[in-house]
């Protein structure tokens, strides 16, 4: 199969779904000639003139008020917040709007609108752009999110994303964009709400989120050659949670590790933990669920900093060892 | 230190239980390590189990006259008033009968289980649900986890040491082939035995029984192998066949077996008579009764003795007949048979057997024609002996039946050439052929 970027992946999505229903368009700051901060939409300006992809004022209130709007009319807008940093200042529309707009007006109304949100540390960006926020939109009901590991969940997930009625915050990973991986030509769906055994253990499970599924699987790959077998677990969809994938794993591993890019404290990570902890899986559990998260401190600049402020791959590693109690 | 068990032991592949015959020691006795404690019954014998450790008998399971499983537990040693309830397991036999109470004790165990000193085990959700699965008391297994918490790993161990798991189906066939689990490791979930591991140990048993026997290489044996390979590796070996026709040697026995009957009260065989001739014809070929000594020296020996050699249960020896050219057959009959009895009792004197300046291998008694003997060292050569048969053979243009034998004579052609052996065994043949002239 062809291989193609995460960003190409995302790309030629939201151009299938364009090409295939009038109603979906793209709004942003910077995404027509200069193709988005990360080069996302480059060209899409080209394809699908400026009605389609429409450039905004740097007003994420703005962009994001827009699009709530548009969604109820019966567009299904699809808007890119350059850095995921700033989606604070859509809050309000996506939070008290749309998150609620379908269930205030008894269904009578919808909010079929995709927020895509570059998001996480390691590029240099410094406090203000390298945060991973996504724990703030899980806990608003009537929000889905989305956090796709490679080019293929990313096509999928953003296909899927675009046809679903509801809001769905897609948080895409700004070092990812460049990582190649196979993915179908055509349009095809990743379905919301299941999760993905991206590597098969026995002896714990690694639930991971993000650019997280990658180190993960690094660390698996060493770990096994020191004899331990580790199940790598990537829910793809935190809201709604595929919980079923995650229990049955640990039920088998008997061990449950979550690693996410976001700060600990308060974290996703800390519901999945959870979840696991009051499932059925705690019968078999035969080692404290742990979490392994972000320090809780402004991203900092400093690159050595930066890279020890979120879990590394031999972080994981020591983490499982720990855990395993190696 | 933990109580530890006495149990009925297995003492044998079939042994499925054993009666109590009589306790030896009390309820509170010490006992050391290696005192007979009881005294068991099988349907074969009676024994004794000696106590395998220092202590206290601390209670006794069952009655004299009660019959136990194999393997059961039988009694405690331990400290003196070390508490055991805990560890005494309810009797198999009684099992159904007592079900509400086990039910009770189940629950008094959940209750303190959760305590050791007074303390809170540190267990992890998984330890606790299999060690109730199973039924056991979390204050006996020791936590390897982190702050000791009691893991999975610390229960498996804990239930593989108690007991065997054993499927249904496996402990059926293990009774039927008559294996004993008790050493086998389970390949099943949680060390299960399961029906392939039985199999795989059965295997191993019949396997076991058809292993090759091992036995080092020592006494009469290594004294065989050693002088054989010695001789066969140094004496150049060269092998002279001739075939004799024993028909007159017959007729001469036939007539002597009374005579030497009355005398003796033995009978005469032709093993005698070869070794009459064979002296007789060596008197007139000393180089054929000949020695070499230490690669130096070839010695030709005055007197005709001569080894004949008896097969034995696990060996093979040489008697020696000391003049033999000397002495009448009837005599060489005594020697001969007093010698190869006492050989064949092992109660023949190792001065019997020195001094042979010649030796005879007879195999007649056998089916067997000819064979290339190995020479009887310091001996420079040795005679073979095959069987008599009736046989064809031409005689002045004649077809005629005949009693034949096959002689073959090796010798060490270090010091004795083809020629004058040759001339030898021709001798010999003549001499079996017209035995009258053992008389010149």
């Amino acid at each position: 199969m062809r291989e193609i970027t995460y960003a190409e992946a995302i790309r030629e999505a939201m151009s299938q779904r364009m090409r295939a229903d009038e109603d979906v368009f793209i709004m942003g700051e910077d995404i027509g000639i200069y193709g988005g901060a990360f080069g996302v939409t480059n060209g899409m300006l080209e394809e699908f003139g400026p009605e389609r992809v429409r450039i905004t004022p740097i007003s994420e209130a703005a962009i994001s008020g827009c699009a709530v709007g548009a969604a109820m009319m019966g567009m299904r807008p699809i808007l890119e917040i350059q850095f995921s940093d700033f989606v604070v200042i859509a809050m309000d529309n996506i939070v008290n709007q749309a998150a609620k707009m379908r269930y205030m007006f008894g269904g009578k109304t919808k909010v079929p609108a995709v927020v895509r949100l570059p998001s996480g540390s390691g590029l240099g960006f410094a406090a203000q752009h390298s945060q991973s926020l996504e724990a703030w939109m899980t806990h608003i009901p009537g929000l889905i999110v989305v956090q796709p590991s490679n080019p293929y969940d990313a096509k999928g997930l953003m296909i899927s994303a675009i046809k679903n009625d509801n809001p769905v915050l897609f948080f895409e990973h700004k070092l990812l964009y460049n990582e190649k991986g196979e993915v179908p030509e055509e349009e095809f769906e990743v379905p919301i709400g299941v999760a993905d055994v991206k590597r098969e253990g026995t002896d714990i499970t690694v639930v991971a989120t993000g650019i997280m599924v990658n180190r993960s699987l690094e660390a698996a790959e060493q770990l096994e050659k020191e004899g331990i077998s580790v199940e790598v677990i990537d829910p793809r969809t935190l809201v709604p949670l595929d919980e079923k994938t995650i229990i049955e794993s640990v039920k088998k591993t008997n061990r449950a590790l979550v690693v996410y890019e976001a700060v600990q404290r308060g974290g996703y990570g800390a519901e999945i933990a959870s979840m696991i902890g009051e499932s059925e899986a705690f019968d078999y559990l035969d080692a404290p669920v742990s979490r392994l998260g972000g320090v809780a401190t402004p991203i900092p600049y400093n690159p050595k900093l930066e890279r020890a402020a979120v879990p590394q791959v031999e972080d994981i590693i020591a983490k499982v060892k720990t855990i395993m109690n190696l | 230190m933990m109580a530890e068990k006495v149990v009925m032991p297995k003492l044998g592949a079939s042994m499925e239980e054993g009666t109590i015959d009589n306790w030896l020691v009390e309820v509170g006795d010490k006992v050391e390590a290696g005192d007979p404690i009881v005294e068991i019954q099988t349907d074969k014998i009676t024994i004794e189990v000696e106590a395998e450790v220092d202590g206290v008998l601390l209670k006794k399971l069952y009655d004299v006259g009660d019959t136990v499983p194999v393997l059961e537990v039988i009694a405690y040693i331990g400290e003196e008033g070390e508490a055991i309830d805990h560890l005494v397991e309810t009797p198999t036999q009684t099992e159904n009968q007592v079900e509400p109470e086990q039910q009770e004790t189940v629950e008094t165990n959940q209750t303190a289980s959760h305590l050791r000193d007074g303390r809170k085990i540190r267990r992890t959700p998984l330890a606790r649900r299999l060690a109730e699965e199973y039924g056991i008391d979390l204050k006996d297994i020791v936590g390897t986890g982190p702050k000791g918490r009691i893991q999975k790993v610390d229960v498996e161990r804990y239930i593989i040491n108690m007991k065997k798991k054993i499927t249904p189906l496996a402990k059926k066939i293990a009774e039927d082939k008559q294996v004993d689990y008790s050493g086998i490791t389970g390949s099943g979930v949680r060390g299960k035995i399961v029906k392939a591991d039985v199999l795989k140990a059965s295997e191993q048993v019949v396997r076991d029984a058809f292993q090759d026997e091992r036995v080092s290489l020592s006494g009469i044996r290594k004294v065989i192998a050693e002088r054989m390979s010695k001789s066969f590796y140094t004496a150049p070996h060269v092998t002279l066949f001739s075939e004799v026709d024993m028909t007159e040697v017959i007729k001469l026995r036939k007539q002597l077996l009374p005579e030497i009957e009355k005398e003796t009260g033995l009978r005469i065989s032709f093993n005698e008579i070869m070794l009459k001739a064979t002296a007789v014809v060596l008197r007139k070929h000393p180089n054929i009764n000949v020695s070499l000594v230490d690669d130096k020296e070839i010695v030709y020996h005055r007197n005709i003795h001569l080894g004949f050699a008896v097969a034995m249960d696990d060996g093979l020896v040489v008697p020696v007949i000391e003049h033999a050219d000397q002495k009448g057959l009837a005599t060489i009959t005594k020697e001969a048979k007093t010698l190869a009895e006492q050989a064949r009792n092992k109660s023949l004197s190792p001065e019997k057997m020195q001094g042979s300046t010649f030796t005879i291998s007879n195999l007649g008694m056998y089916a067997v024609n000819g064979f290339t003997p190995i020479i009887n060292p310091p001996n420079a050569a040795i005679l073979g002996v095959g069987q008599i048969q009736e046989k064809v053979v031409v005689i002045n243009g004649e077809m005629k039946v005949r009693s034949m034998m096959e002689l073959s004579l090796s010798f060490d052609h270090r010091v004795i050439d083809g020629a004058p052996a040759a001339r030898f065994l021709t001798d010999l043949k003549d001499i079996l052929e017209h035995p009258y002239k053992l008389l010149m």
